[in-house]
C-alpha cells in the first residue's frame, strides 16, 4: 500500500513501481509515447514528465519510482508549456496525411496533441527522408513517420527476444535498421507483429487494417502454446487480432499465425456450407435431414469393429468427449484416435508408464525460473513461437540453453552448447549424458531412493554408453557430451523441452522414456522450473487426449479395458461398452485395405496430407465401404466421401480448449455461424439419435458437465470458474481446488517414478547407396500443418508460398544444384519437387522438407513404419536421393 | 592516368575468405573477452585495429560469440564515431574544414580532390587506393589550410598542390605495380 497525493487529492495504490503506474491505478491521464505496461522504463519521449515535490525539475513519470507521501502535480502551466514544446518538435518533421494514415484514430501522437489542445505547428515542416520498406506481405514500414520512442526496437528484444532492429546512428541522424540494412522480410525478423502492435505512430502499420466495431476473445486455431487473440469483428468479418493480455498462457504475445494468419480462412467463399452427398465421381448438395439420413443409413450397416473415427485435435474437448461416446456406444467400439497418434503417441503412452501421466509436467512459463534448459528436437521459436518467447526471455536474464537438435536451428545461435545429433540416435545421447552423470557422481541419490524404482537397471544399462560410444552412434564430440551432462546434472532446477523430434520415431517410446530416466536421476522433477515438458502441437490435441478420443483409454485417462472403469461409465452411458482396445490411425488406415475397417468417420483431420506414406492413404481410403467426413472445407480427405458434413469454424463456437500445459480455456463465439453450418457437437447428437442411441444434449456446457462427472481429474473444473474468467491446469478433483500447474510435486501419478532401461536402435530405414540422404520432416514457422488454414492466408502464403528443401552447402555442391534451382526428393515411395534453400541448417548428409504443401506432400515420402508401442509413424528419419531437374531455372 | 572511381560493394568480393578471417581472429582474441554485453565495444574496437573497419562479418561473429543480436552490435557501433564499416584505402588523405582552413579555402581544396579521385568524402575509391576524409581542426591553424596524407601534414595547400600529391602518390603506385609483376614473370 503506498499513499500519495496527485494533484493535491490523496490516493492509495498497490503493486506498482513508478510514478506513471500510480497516476494510471488512481485514474489520472498522463500523457506518454513511450510508455508500455509490457516494456521496461526508457524515458525518451519526455512527454510524461510531472512535478514532485522536493524533486528538482521535471521528472519523467515513467522512469521515477512512486514513494509513500509523494506529493505529485501531474499538469500545470509549466508542464504543459515543456510537452507542447515537444510536441512542436516531434511534429515538425513529421509528414502531415492523418487522414490517410493507417494509424488514423490510433495513433499516439494523435492522442497526446488533442490532449494538449494544439492548434496549429509551431515550426516550419521539415521533410525526413526515408524509403519505405514493404518486403513484409504482414505490414508496412514507414519510418518518415517514427518519432524513435523505441517500443518496436524494445519489443522486439523483450517480448519477441529475437532482436531483429535497433537503432542505428544517433541525433538527428538516428535510424530504425535490421542487420545490415537489410530489408525486414531478408533479416532475422519473425513477423510476430508484436512491434507494429505497439508502435504509436503509421511508422509500423498492419498492410490490411480496418477498425472493428466489437472485439471478443478466443484462443488461437494453431498450436499448443493457446494463446489467447483479441479478434476485432465488422459487420460478419474478423478484420483485425491482437493479444489478449489478460491470459496467463500468452500474457497477450502472439506469433505471425496468430496475428496475422489466424482468420482469413474463417469467412473463405471455400467455405462448406450444405452437405454434399456422393453421385458417382462428383457431390451434389443435399439438405442437413437428408445427409444425417444418408450417413445414418450407410453406418447402421457397418456397426462395431468394421467402423472407425477420427476425432480431431482442432474441435473443443466437448465436440471430442461426445465424439469418442458416439464411437464407443453407438457404434459399439474402441475404434477412435486421432492425429495425436502422429505427434505425441509417443509421449503419452512413454510418460505414463514412467512417471503415470503422459503430459507436460510444468506450466509454460516455468522455463523463466529454470537455471537450465534442455531442448530437443522441438524448433520452438518456429513450431511453439510464443514460448520460444518465453526461453528467450529466461536466456536473456541468465538461464543456461542446452540445445540437442540436427538443425541449426534459430535457437543454436544463443544456446551455451549445441550437439548435432545424427537424426535417430537420441537414446544413445540421453544414455550418454547419463553414463556421466553416473560417473561422475552427479546424480540425487535421495530422489532416486525417496521417489523412484528400477534405477539400477538403468544404471547397468548406461554403463556400455561411454560418450566416446555415444560419439561413435550420434556424431556428437563426446567432449560435448561430457559438458552437457554436468551443466545439466549440475543446475538448481533444469528443464527439459522436446517436442516432435523425439516423439516421431519408430523409437519414440524409447527417446520419451530416455528423456525421463535423465530427469529422475537428477532429480528435476516436481518442483517450479524443472519437468520432461512436451510440446503439443495442435490448440486441442491435449484436449483430444484427455476427452477419450484414443482406443485404449476412456475421458481422463481411464483405462477402456478395466471393467470398473467401465461399469461407472455404462451406468451413465446405459449401454455395454467393448472391453477390447480399439485400433490406431495407424493400424486402421491399413486395415481399410484388408476389409477389416469398412466405414470411416472422420471430424476435421486430413488424413490425405497429414499421415505417412499418403499414396497408400489414399488406396486405403478408396478402399472403404463408406466415409463421413465432417470439415469446414472440402479438403483432399472429404474429396474421397461419402457423405461430407460442413461444421463451424473455431471463431463461431463456444466451448473448451486444453493447451500444452494442461489449461483448460473457455471460449465464447466471435461470430455467428456461416449459413447452413451446425456446430460439431450438434451433428453427432443428430446422427447417434438417428442410429438409435438417442443423445439429449442442450449445449456444450451439458456435455462437459457429464464428462467431468466420470473423469476425476476434471470434476472441479466447472464452467462458471471458467466462465468468471479461470482458466485451470488439471488435475482438478474438486471445486475449491486451484489446479495443478506443476505435476509429480510429493508423488509421482503412479507412485513411485519408474526408470526403464533402454537400449539404442537403429531407425527402420537408414541410407544405403541408392537413397544415400536422411530426410527429415517438419514444420515451419508461417505454415501450419495440413495447410487448409493457413494457405488460405495472404500474409502467410506471402511469406512461404512454396515447398523447399534444405540441404548443405557441400551437399548442393556435390549435386551440382544451386539455391532457387528445382530438385526432385525421391524415396521408396514418391517423390515430391522442392526449391533449393541453402542456410546452413542441415548438415551434410540431411535433408529437411516441411509437410505443409499440398502440390509437394512430404508425406509422400515418408516412411510409415512405426514405433510398436505407440505406434506413431518415423516421420523423422527416412533414406532419400535428390535429383537435379534438367530444365531447371532460377526462382 | 589512372581513373579512380566510387566504389560500389567491396564487401561482396571475397566475402568468405574475410568470414574465414574472422572466425579465426575471434578463436583467438575471444579468449581475452567476457561473453557479456561489456565487452561489445572493447571486442569492436580490437577487430577494428585487427582488420582496419568493421566488415558486417566482423559484427556477425561477434554477436555469434556474444550471443547478442547482430542489429544490437551495429546499433551499439554506430553510436561511436570512431567505427568505420568500409575498407580504408591505402592512402587516407584528410582535409581539415575547421574555421581556418576553411576560411583559406579548404573547401576548393576538397573540390579538387573530390573531382580527381571521383570519390565523395568519406568514400574510398574502387582500386582501394585512396580514402578520401574530411575533420574539424587538426590544431595547425598556422599552416591553414591543411591536408593530411598517411599521417603526414601537408600546409598551405591549393587545389594545385594537393593534385600534384596525388598524382605523386599515383605514379609511384603503378610503377611498384610493373615492377611486381616483372618479378612475378
Ligand atoms: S515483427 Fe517481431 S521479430 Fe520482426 S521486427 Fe517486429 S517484433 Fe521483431
Ligand atoms: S517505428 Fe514506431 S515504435 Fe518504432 S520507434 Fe518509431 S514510432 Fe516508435
Ligand atoms: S500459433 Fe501458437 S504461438 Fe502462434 S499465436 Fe497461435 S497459439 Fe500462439
Ligand atoms: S512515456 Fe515517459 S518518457 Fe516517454
Ligand atoms: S582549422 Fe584547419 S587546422 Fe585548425
Amino acid at each position: 500500500m503506498i499513499h500519495l497525493t496527485i494533484d493535491r487529492r490523496p490516493v492509495t495504490v498497490e503493486n506498482v513501481k513508478t510514478v506513471l503506474d500510480a497516476c494510471r491505478e488512481a485514474g489520472v491521464y498522463i500523457p506518454t509515447l513511450c510508455a508500455d505496461p509490457d516494456l521496461a522504463p526508457f524515458g525518451a519521449c519526455r512527454l510524461c514528465i510531472v512535478k514532485i515535490e522536493g524533486l528538482r525539475g521535471l521528472p519523467t513519470a515513467c522512469t521515477t519510482s512512486v514513494a509513500d507521501g509523494m506529493k505529485v502535480i501531474t499538469e500545470d502551466e509549466d508542464i504543459r508549456d515543456v510537452r507542447t514544446m515537444t510536441m512542436q518538435l516531434l511534429l515538425s518533421d513529421h509528414p502531415q496525411d492523418c487522414l490517410t494514415c493507417g494509424k488514423n484514430g490510433l495513433c499516439g501522437l494523435q492522442e497526446v496533441a488533442e490532449y494538449l489542445g494544439l492548434r496549429n505547428r509551431t515550426f516550419r515542416l521539415l521533410e525526413r527522408k526515408a524509403e519505405p520498406d514493404n518486403s513484409n506481405p504482414c505490414f508496412e514500414i514507414n519510418y518518415a513517420k517514427c518519432i524513435f520512442c523505441g517500443k518496436c526496437v524494445r519489443a522486439c528484444a523483450e517480448i519477441n527476444g529475437s532482436g531483429a532492429i535497433d537503432f542505428l546512428g544517433r541525433g538527428f541522424r538516428t535510424e530504425i535498421m535490421p542487420f545490415a540494412r537489410l530489408p525486414i522480410r531478408e533479416s532475422i525478423c519473425e513477423s510476430c507483429g508484436e512491434c507494429v502492435e505497439r508502435c504509436p505512430t503509421g511508422a509500423l502499420v498492419p498492410r490490411r487494417f480496418l477498425s472493428p466495431d466489437r472485439e471478443a476473445s478466443t484462443v488461437c486455431p494453431y498450436c499448443g502454446v493457446g494463446c489467447r487473440i483479441l479478434y476485432g469483428v465488422r459487420g460478419s468479418t474478423i478484420v483485425s487480432a491482437r493479444g489478449d493480455r489478460s491470459a496467463p498462457a500468452s500474457r497477450g504475445r502472439l506469433c505471425v499465425k496468430g496475428r496475422y494468419g489466424s482468420f482469413d480462412f474463417v469467412g473463405n467463399k471455400e467455405r462448406l456450407c450444405t452437405p454434399l452427398i456422393r453421385e458417382g465421381d462428383t457431390f451434389r448438395e443435399a439438405d442437413w435431414d437428408e445427409a444425417l439420413a444418408a450417413v445414418a443409413a450407410g453406418l447402421s450397416r457397418l456397426r462395431g469393429d468394421v467402423f472407425g473415427g477420427l476425432a480431431s485435435a482442432k474441435v473443443t474437448n466437448e465436440d471430442n468427449y461426445i465424439f469418442q461416446k458416439f464411437v464407443r456406444a453407438a457404434m459399439g467400439t474402441n475404434n477412435v484416435d486421432h492425429c495425436a497418434r502422429l505427434c505425441h503417441a509417443s509421449t503419452v503412452a512413454g510418460l505414463a508408464l514412467s512417471f503415470g501421466s503422459g503430459a507436460m509436467t510444468n506450466p509454460s512459463t516455468d522455463v523463466l525460473s529454470a537455471d537450465v534448459i534442455l531442448i530437443t528436437g522441438s524448433n520452438t521459436t518456429e513450431n511453439h513461437p510464443v514460448i520460444g518467447y518465453m526461453i528467450r526471455e529466461a536466456i536473456s536474464r541468465g538461464s543456461k540453453l542446452i540445445l540437442f537438435d540436427p538443425r541449426q536451428i534459430p535457437l543454436a545461435r544463443i544456446s551455451a552448447i549445441w550437439c548435432r545429433q545424427r537424426p535417430g540416435t537420441d537414446v544413445a545421447w540421453i544414455n550418454g549424458l547419463m553414463h556421466v552423470i553416473l560417473r561422475e557422481g552427479l546424480h540425487k541419490k535421495s530422489f532416486i531412493d525417496e521417489r523412484t524404482e528400477g534405477f539400477e537397471d538403468v544404471a547397468r544399462i548406461v554403463e556400455a554408453y561411454s560418450p566416446e560410444r555415444a560419439e561413435e552412434i550420434t556424431g556428437i564430440p563426446a567432449a560435448d557430451i561430457v559438458d552437457a551432462a554436468r551443466m545439466y546434472a549440475g543446475a538448481e532446477n533444469a528443464s527439459i523441452i522436446y517436442s516432435m523430434g523425439i516423439t516421431q520415431h519408430t523409437t519414440g517410446v524409447d527417446n520419451v522414456r530416455s528423456l525421463a530416466n535423465l530427469a529422475m536421476m537428477t532429480g528435476n522433477i516436481g518442483r517450479p522450473g524443472t519437468g520432461v515438458n512436451p510440446l503439443r502441437g495442435q490448440n486441442n490435441v491435449q484436449g483430444a487426449c484427455d476427452m477419450g478420443s484414443l482406443p485404449n483409454v476412456i475421458s481422463g485417462y481411464q483405462q477402456v479395458s478395466d471393467e470398473k472403469v467401465r461399469e461407472k461409465f455404462e451406468k451413465v452411458w446405459g449401454v455395454t461398452i467393448p472391453a477390447k482396445p480399439g485400433m490406431t490411425v495407424t493400424e486402421m488406415i491399413p486395415a481399410a485395405l484388408t476389409g477389416k475397417i469398412k466405414a470411416l468417420y472422420i471430424m476435421g483431420e486430413n488424413p490425405m496430407l497429414s499421415d505417412p506414406d499418403v499414396h497408400h492413404v489414399e488406396k486405403a481410403l478408396r478402399a472403404l465401404d463408406f466415409l463421413v467426413v465432417q470439415d469446414i472445407f472440402l479438403t483432399e480427405t472429404a474429396r474421397l466421401a461419402d457423405v461430407v458434413l460442413p461444421a463451424t469454424s473455431f471463431a463461431e463456437r463456444d466451448g473448451t480448449y486444453t493447451n500444452t500445459e494442461r489449461r483448460v480455456q473457455l471460449t465464447k463465439p466471435v461470430l455467428p455461424p456461416v449459413m447452413g453450418v451446425r456446430q460439431d457437437w450438434e451433428i453427432i447428437q443428430d446422427i447417434s439419435t438417428l442410429l438409435g442411441y438417442p443423445m439429449r444434449y442442450n449445449s456444450r456446457r451439458d456435455i462437459w458437465d457429464e464428462m467431468r462427472s466420470l473423469a476425476p481429474s476434471f470434476a472441479g473444473i466447472s464452467w462458471e470458474r471458467l466462465e468468471a474468467g479461470g482458466s485451470i491446469c488439471w488435475p482438478c478433483p474438486d471445486e475449491s481446488h486451484p489446479g495443478t500447474p506443476i505435476l509429480h510435486r510429493e508423488r509421482f501419478t503412479r507412485g513411485k517414478g519408474h526408470f526403464a532401461p533402454i537400449d539404442y536402435r537403429q531407425a527402420d530405414e537408414m541410407p544405403d547407396t541408392d537413397y544415400p540422404f536422411i530426410l527429415t520432416t517438419g514444420r515451419i514457422l508461417e505454415q501450419f500443418h495440413t495447410g487448409t488454414m493457413t494457405r488460405k492466408s495472404e500474409a502467410l502464403e506471402g511469406l512461404e508460398p512454396e515447398c523447399f528443401v534444405e540441404m548443405s552447402a557441400a551437399d548442393a555442391e556435390q549435386l551440382g544444384v544451386m539455391k532457387g534451382n528445382h530438385v526432385q526428393v525421391i524415396t521408396r515411395r514418391g517423390a515430391v519437387r522442392a526449391l533449393v534453400r541453402l542456410n546452413d541448417r542441415t548438415g551434410a548428409g540431411t535433408l529437411f522438407i516441411p509437410f505443409h504443401y499440398v502440390e509437394a506432400a512430404a508425406n509422400e515420402l515418408t516412411n510409415a513404419a512405426y514405433d510398436p508401442i505407440a505406434k506413431i509413424p518415423e516421420f523423422k528419419v527416412c533414406a532419400a536421393r535428390v535429383e537435379k531437374i534438367e530444365s531447371s531455372t532460377s526462382p | 592516368m589512372t581513373k579512380h572511381t566510387k566504389k560500389s560493394s567491396r564487401s561482396s568480393s571475397g566475402k568468405s575468405s574475410i568470414a574465414q578471417r574472422v572466425e579465426q581472429w575471434l578463436r583467438i582474441a575471444g579468449n581475452s573477452f567476457s561473453k557479456a554485453r561489456e565487452s561489445i565495444i572493447p571486442l569492436l574496437q580490437a577487430a577494428q585495429s585487427e582488420f582496419g573497419f568493421l566488415p558486417n562479418e566482423v559484427m556477425e561473429a561477434i554477436a555469434r560469440f556474444l550471443r547478442v543480436p547482430p542489429a544490437q552490435i551495429q546499433g551499439v557501433a554506430s553510436f561511436y564515431s570512431q567505427f568505420r564499416y568500409e575498407a580504408p584505402g591505402k592512402h587516407r588523405v584528410t582535409v581539415c574544414r575547421g574555421t581556418a582552413c576553411h576560411v583559406r579555402g579548404s573547401g576548393r581544396v576538397v573540390d579538387e580532390l573530390t573531382m580527381w579521385l571521383g570519390i565523395k568524402p568519406q568514400e574510398t575509391s574502387t582500386d582501394g587506393l585512396f580514402t578520401l576524409e574530411t575533420v574539424a581542426c587538426v590544431g595547425s591553424c598556422a599552416l591553414a589550410p591543411l591536408m593530411v596524407v598517411d599521417g603526414k601534414v601537408h600546409g598551405r595547400q591549393t587545389p594545385a598542390t594537393a593534385r600534384k600529391t596525388m598524382e605523386k602518390i599515383s605514379m609511384a603506385e603503378s610503377e611498384a605495380n610493373h615492377g611486381d609483376k616483372e618479378d612475378a614473370v
